[in-house]
């Protein structure tokens, strides 16, 4: 225990140190600029307390809730996470069938070959003409970006689980779909971390982008907002919030990731 | 327990550099059930192609392999296969390893677990049900190989040099174990070797494989346990003997060049 601490110690110390640094040359930027147009970190820290429960500037320009930015920031991350959810349960699902299918592959790779080359900001602006300016359009945007990258990811994780792992389970009778769910899906799982972390790290950059292009809430909806009112506090404050949400489910990430790994960490009986 | 039996088998590769392999040539073998039969040959001769054949992982380019009154067509648990390298799955604990095959065919989980249980129990690893494979050493990983294989009951138990990796010492405590487990069993075993020691401490018959054909079919008259004074013998010297000339090894050292077959098929 006291040696997983120490070994974490340098780690934990670096990081503080490194938000240390970020605050620092924020508050030094501040210095040199007019409050209005960059409030220093404490300032934007007030905004945030004065403003994250209830906010009576919201309540002052019309908006009806008055329960301040957290409505809006758990639209963006509810949107978030069902679209990664969605577009990594539908990349994996096809990037593993493609494995063994190869009509499949075929049409799957062509797909991926044309929307992958195409930009997703491009893409955005289609979606939200499509499906409106409703949660469905930005759900769908980020399932979409997330269900490309999840392919890409899940073809080449499976491509590389052992092929004698795929022959003992051959011999010992199991069928296709055994072979799916039981030896290429969990032999993908750490190649898949990866992919799923970058999906999720994106995620939240096309959310709020899909809520600048068109929406009625979220987090990028009221950045919007604040940038038309000129509110430098509150555009800052949504950043900083949003930032925070995603280090948070970031790292949730990484501790569930670590559980569904925990049979590849090193050490042996002898 | 049915015989095996290969009719006329021959299996070609195209090799990456273009040219053919023939990788096995007209094999025709057959082998009564419970008969411990050890393959042996030089890397690249078709030993493990014999194997995967047989464990239907490889299709023959002409001819068929029976397993009593079934052709071979397809891998199936009654031909269960322990592996050179090692593929025991590392995201399963011990006992869900070898649970599998049961699972692959169908075994209830209450069956499942009884079953599991008695032949991890069998290898020694009671203490180890609920660990990672990660958490053991090569020659405990073996043996839950081992247990899945006996678990699913398979007529025939296929073995590509699957003590290769491990030390000499658990290399023999491993044959003690198979012979063991062989003999209370009385399964059929392929056990695919380049170590001519390890051919004569396990086989009833040594099978010489070169350029892809069955060289020489030795029967082992030895008696068993086979320690060091029964393979000191003059019969198991002079099997030794005979042995090593087919392997091109003459007086002691290697005679003629190394055979580039070994590039070619592996």
């Amino acid at each position: 225990m006291g040696a997983a601490v120490r070994t974490r110690f340098p780690g934990l110390a670096l990081s503080l140190a490194g938000i240390a640094v970020g605050l620092g040359i924020w508050k030094l930027i501040s210095l040199s600029m007019d409050d209005a147009v960059m409030p220093d970190p404490l300032a934007t820290y007030r905004y945030i307390a004065d403003n994250l429960f209830n906010s009576e500037y919201l309540v002052s320009k019309g908006f009806s809730d008055g329960n301040g930015y957290l409505p809006h920031l758990w639209y963006t991350t509810r949107n978030v996470l069902a679209g990664v959810a969605a577009g990594t349960v539908i990349g994996v699902a096809l990037g593993l069938a493609s494995l063994r299918l190869k009509v499949l592959r075929e049409v799957t790779d062509s797909i991926t070959a044309v929307f992958g080359t195409a930009p997703i900001f491009v893409a955005a602006p289609f979606f939200l003409i499509w499906f409106g300016i409703v949660s469905t359009a930005q759900i769908l945007i980020v399932a979409f970006y997330t269900t490309l990258l999840m392919y890409v990811f899940s073809r080449r994780a499976g491509e590389n689980v052992p092929a004698g792992y795929i022959e003992s389970g051959l011999t010992f009778g199991a069928d296709r779909w055994l072979i799916m769910r039981r030896i290429h899906l969990p032999g993908s799982v750490p190649e898949l971390a990866g992919g799923f972390r970058i999906a999720l790290a994106g995620a939240w950059g096309l959310a709020g982008i899909a809520e600048l292009l068109g929406a009625q809430q979220g987090a990028g909806f009221l950045i919007k907002f604040f940038a038309t009112a000129f509110v430098v506090e509150g555009m800052l404050a949504m950043i900083v919030l949003l930032g925070l949400i995603a280090i948070v489910v970031d790292q949730l990430v990484v501790v569930l990731m670590l559980y569904l790994t925990r049979w590849a960490e090193s050490g042996r009986v002898n | 327990m049915p015989n095996v039996t290969f009719e006329s088998i021959s299996c070609d590769f195209r090799h990456r550099s273009g040219h053919l392999v023939h990788a096995l040539r007209d094999v025709s073998l057959e082998v009564p059930e419970g008969q411990m039969v050890c393959v042996v040959g030089r890397s690249g001769h078709g030993k493990t192609t014999l194997l995967r054949v047989l464990a239907g992982l490889q299709s023959p380019s002409a001819g068929q392999v029976m397993v009593g009154d079934r052709r071979v067509s397809k891998p199936g648990s009654d031909r269960a296969m322990v592996f050179q390298q090692d593929t025991v799955f590392p995201w399963m604990h011990v006992q869900d390893n070898v649970e599998f095959g049961l699972a692959a065919n169908g075994v209830g989980r209450a069956e499942r677990r009884k079953i599991a249980d008695r032949w991890i129990k069998a290898v020694g690893l009671e203490e180890f049900a609920d660990s990672w494979p990660r958490e053991l050493s090569g020659g405990m990983r073996k043996r839950v190989a081992l247990a899945a294989v006996l678990a699913v009951d398979a007529d025939v138990w296929l073995m590509d040099e699957p003590f290769g990796s491990l030390d000499y010492f658990t290399r023999r405590t491993l044959h003690d174990f198979l012979l063991e487990l062989w003999s209370t069993t009385n399964k059929t075993v392929f056990f695919v070797t380049h170590d001519i020691e390890e051919a004569l401490i396990l086989a009833d018959r040594v099978l010489l494989v070169h350029e892809g054909r069955i060289v020489d079919d030795l029967h082992v008259p030895l008696t068993r346990p086979r320690d060091e004074d029964v393979r000191a013998t003059p019969e198991a010297v002079e099997l030794t003997k005979r042995i090593l000339r087919h392997l091109g090894v003459e007086g002691g050292r290697p005679a003629g060049p190394i055979n580039d077959r070994a590039e070619a098929v592996s």
